[in-house]
């Protein structure tokens, strides 16, 4: 399970593609040649992962931008790592 | 659904292996909208109502745009043929006319990258994975093109696999007919290689869900099997010459035009379709002789080699000793 101090990085197979000015992307993997769609907030979570930032700081950088809670935001930034590692979409760094 | 192919440029970004030698440039040239004014003008009324937009790249028409409104605003049904290499920077301009877009064709010449890329251009496969990953958040409906030759021979079902897998809504495989640059390089097949891959292709169409078909040009006794043989469809160049299919059209070096009835600059479309017509009899009456006259050899079972062969287009072969495909080249 995925937690909050830890990294994590675009697996080298996925293939995005930004739509509708940053507000939505398609992930595709090449491996699995599954789709994969974030939202607004995914894309922008998605961006943040080549910072080399933990999900923790990702979560304190999303509360710039979005007008959330440290927790919903944390909490989102888990919710949608979870599930990006489980389609192997990302890959987890370290710990 | 009676159709119109119009090469509407022969300007094309990528330089591909098996792409025929001078048909495509990166300083191309264009249709003219006058030409194709007169199409959508007067097609209607002779029984077309689909377009498919060939190319060179089609989408690099510099009026594309003006192109596709035109069409939809004339009320034809359309679709095109693409590399999907600018598809994620021109998509949108797609989108307000969607409704009469019956489908992309992209051209995906293997399912493994390195090889797609080696056939077309470094890049070109993950370009092409984003154009997918646009078809389906966006819903347009789209199917993949392959051209089988040796790179590519042993993984056809891996291609309907992967295209079952993209959520495409079919696959086409074609026989790429012998060119001299494609021959030096050893990617044509042979014709017995030919056949091999249509069992092949025959089997996996029997064992996947996603519509499988071998584009005319495969070994058949139908003597007439393509939509242009059976007026079905009418073929444009990019220079509005009216030409009786895709394949031939600028073969070679494009100088022997037998299968050119004429240009619509200066011929009206009903004459264009009375030639085509008259054209095709003469096609028809000259093969069904041939074949009556039991001349017929194996290999012209293979319609487009035929038609090669009738409007002379491979004289070159014969001289290609080494070539599978010199001895079936007409002595004249």
């Amino acid at each position: 399970m995925i937690e909050l101090h830890q990294k994590v990085k675009p697996d080298t197979d996925v293939v995005v593609t930004e739509l509708e000015e940053g507000k939505e992307a398609v992930l595709l993997h090449l491996g699995t040649k599954a789709y994969f769609t974030l939202n607004e907030t995914g894309v922008h979570i998605w961006g943040l992962l080549s910072a080399d930032l933990t999900l923790d700081e990702i979560g304190t950088k999303l509360l710039e931008e979005f007008d959330v809670s440290p927790e919903k935001a944390r909490e989102s930034v888990l919710a949608l790592i979870s599930e990006l590692v489980r389609e192997k979409l990302v890959k987890v760094v370290d710990g | 659904m009676p159709s119109i192919v119009i090469e509407l440029t022969n300007h094309c970004n990528l330089s591909c292996q098996h792409c025929m030698e001078g048909r495509h440039s990166s300083d191309g040239q264009s249709l003219k909208l006058e030409i194709l004014d007169k199409i959508l003008q007067n097609c209607k009324e002779h029984g077309f109502d689909h377009l498919s937009f060939t190319g060179g790249e089609p989408t690099l028409h510099p009026r594309f745009n003006e192109i596709l409104k035109n069409v939809y605003e004339a009320g034809y049904n359309f679709g095109f043929v693409t590399n999907g290499w600018n598809f994620v920077e021109m998509y949108s301009q797609l989108l307000p006319y969607r409704d009469r877009l019956r489908g992309i064709t992209f051209s995906l010449d293997s399912a493994r990258e390195e090889v797609h890329d080696r056939v077309r251009g470094r890049g070109a496969y993950r370009r092409l994975m984003k154009a997918f990953s646009i078809c389906m958040v966006k819903d347009i409906p789209f199917t993949i093109n392959t051209t089988v030759m040796s790179y590519n021979k042993g993984e056809l079902k891996e291609m309907a696999e992967l295209a079952t897998k993209l959520g495409s809504r079919g696959l086409r495989f074609c026989h790429l007919m012998p060119t001299p640059g494609n021959v030096e390089k050893g990617l044509s097949l042979s014709p017995e290689e030919c056949v091999v891959i249509e069992g092949i292709i025959g089997e996996l169409q029997q064992s996947f869900p996603m519509p499988i078909i071998m584009a005319p040009g495969y070994h058949t006794t139908n003597l007439f099997p393509c939509s242009p043989l059976q007026s079905k469809e009418l073929n444009i160049d990019w220079r509005g010459n009216v030409t009786l299919c895709c394949h031939l059209s600028g073969y070679g070096n494009g100088a022997i035009e037998g299968d050119i009835i004429g240009n619509l600059d200066t011929m009206s479309f009903a004459e264009a379709q009375k030639g085509f017509i008259h054209l095709n009899k003469t096609f028809h009456q000259d093969k069904r002789e041939r074949y009556g006259k039991g001349e017929f050899r194996d290999s012209d079972y293979f319609p487009c080699f035929y038609c090669l062969n009738y409007f002379d287009k491979v004289d070159w072969l014969k001289d290609d000793h080494e070539s599978p495909w010199s001895s079936l080249v007409w002595k004249v």
